[in-house]
């Protein structure tokens, strides 16, 4: 196997051997270190393979034995670039192709992020963009140290981040800090204020004065637990004051009014169950599409497929694309006033419970239509903690 | 011949290579498609039905369909074929 792909890559060439005896001939060679294989008898002749080294050796062996020997063929490497020589255009399309891999190759497609879950992967991309690693730029200009510092210091919420190229490809693997938990300062004193208009529906004080009872209407900002403690020793006397951290519980009723409207009139797709496809090539961000399918009437695009095209590891920038086209058309839909009404309930419904941090008590909802669509007013109340700290 | 029996039985009682050191030729066969023969002195006859191998040992007669030398150095021979017998001849 190494010996044949060692005298594919030297050169040799196929002789027939024609005489009175080529067994004298062939054992003269031999001996002389010639290398002779696939030796066939061809009728009275011999056809072998022989070095191109050995070949030049062998006109003593035919003198001396009385045989005549003829080329049939040249093999091997020597060959072949003795056959393309001429064939300009051939080379440079191999040097071509060769040295548009090397260039495709040698730049940075894709990055990819691994393992963040607060950080967003737009920062940290255009963070590294910032420090030179971007899709587009040279391999070689890439310093990998140098953005794992970076990255370190641009985002403290790293712990630990490697960045690696795997042939055109650069992978950030990183590692997020565990979140610090919220510190609660006791010592300092500070007060608990309303932070909505409601009426006081419990309030239980931890520590501090409570300002306010149940049943009480309280504004934004209105002070609930003051951090005011006083000090008393027996029935009046007044000692002396503290200030403390309020801590506490504080419930109340909410009010809300939300507005949300449905049309009666609506249209709608019907998809007709009709699908075309397109294929196109994308080059960079440039889209070759040739051959397009005949659209007549309205479709939907969807994309169906696509190939990112590489070479093992070197993703190349040329990708396919296959979308597929969903035909449909477009209906008038006349909703009755009872569905409009149950439409625009159930959007309420669902936009309260987004909107309301506590309990929901009740939902009344009013009904009035206006220029073909329902407008649905709802009245919330809801059951919400309502106490902040105060902050100066 | 003296000197090669004494040779012969140093190399029985020391278990050496008999190729080596009695220049006796090597041949092993794998299947019927291929025959190797080391330590050979040279080619007789050659066809593609019989072809005949001068060794240490006496004349090797192949016999076979389609005999092909597939490699021929000053060593080794390697033959390939249909290989149906061997045998000495001396």
């Amino acid at each position: 196997m190494f010996l044949a792909l060692w005298y594919y890559l030297q050169g040799y060439v196929m002789i027939t051997v024609s005489g009175f005896s080529v067994e004298r001939f062939v054992n003269m060679a031999t001996f002389r270190g010639i290398y002779l294989w696939n030796i066939q008898p061809k009728g009275s002749t011999v056809q072998m393979n022989v070095s191109i080294k050995g070949y030049s050796l062998l006109k003593e062996c035919a003198e001396k034995t009385g045989c005549q020997y003829d080329i049939v063929c040249q093999y091997g490497l020597p060959a072949f670039f003795k056959k393309y020589k001429k064939r300009k255009i051939l080379a440079f399309g191999m040097l071509f192709f060769v040295a548009a891999l090397y260039t495709l190759s040698s730049f940075l497609w894709t990055v990819e992020v691994e393992g963040n879950e607060r950080i967003p992967t737009e920062d940290l991309l255009v963070a590294c963009e910032k420090m030179g690693m971007a899709p587009g730029t040279l391999k070689w200009s890439i310093s990998t140290d140098n953005i794992t510092e970076g990255l370190l210091e641009t985002f403290a919420d790293i712990s630990w981040v490697s960045v690696s190229m795997k042939g055109t490809n650069a992978l950030i693997k990183l590692v997020e800090t565990i979140p610090q938990p919220e510190m609660i300062d006791k010592t300092t004193p500070s007060n608990l204020i309303a932070k909505k208009d409601s009426v006081i529906q419990s309030i239980t004080a931890e520590v501090g004065t409570p300002m306010v009872q149940s049943g009480d209407v309280v504004k934004k900002g209105a002070l609930l637990i003051s951090s005011e403690v006083i000090i008393a020793a027996g029935e009046e006397a007044e000692v002396g004051r503290e200030y403390v951290h309020a801590r506490g519980t504080i419930l109340g009723k909410v009010w809300y009014t939300l507005e949300e409207k449905v049309a009666l009139q609506n249209t709608e797709k019907k998809y007709t169950g009709e699908e075309k496809k397109d294929k196109s090539l994308l080059i960079g961000d440039v889209v070759l599409n040739i051959i397009q399918p005949n659209m007549e009437g309205t479709y939907e695009k969807q994309k169906t497929g696509g190939n990112q095209l590489s070479i093992g590891d070197f993703q190349l920038p040329f990708a396919w694309v296959e979308e597929t086209y969903k035909k449909y058309e477009t209906v008038v839909k006349q909703k009755t006033e009872e569905e409009a009404k149950k439409e625009v309930e159930e959007l309420l419904k669902k936009k309260a419970e987004e909107m309301v941090e506590g309990e929901i008590e009740n939902i009344e909802i009013t009904y009035h239509i206006e220029q073909d669509n329902v407008i649905g007013t709802a009245t919330i109340t809801a059951l919400e903690e309502i106490s902040e700290e105060q902050k100066d | 011949m003296l000197g090669g029996k004494i040779r012969r039985n140093v190399v029985n009682a020391l278990e050496l290579p008999k190729e080596v050191i009695l220049n006796l030729p090597f041949i092993s066969l794998t299947g019927k498609e291929e025959l190797t023969i080391e330590n050979y002195k040279g080619i007789i006859e050659y066809g593609d039905e019989i072809m005949r191998v001068g060794t240490a040992s006496g004349v090797l007669r192949i016999e076979g369909k389609e005999l092909l030398l597939k490699q021929l150095t000053s060593e080794c021979i390697v033959v390939t074929g249909n290989i149906k017998g061997i045998s000495f001849l001396t």
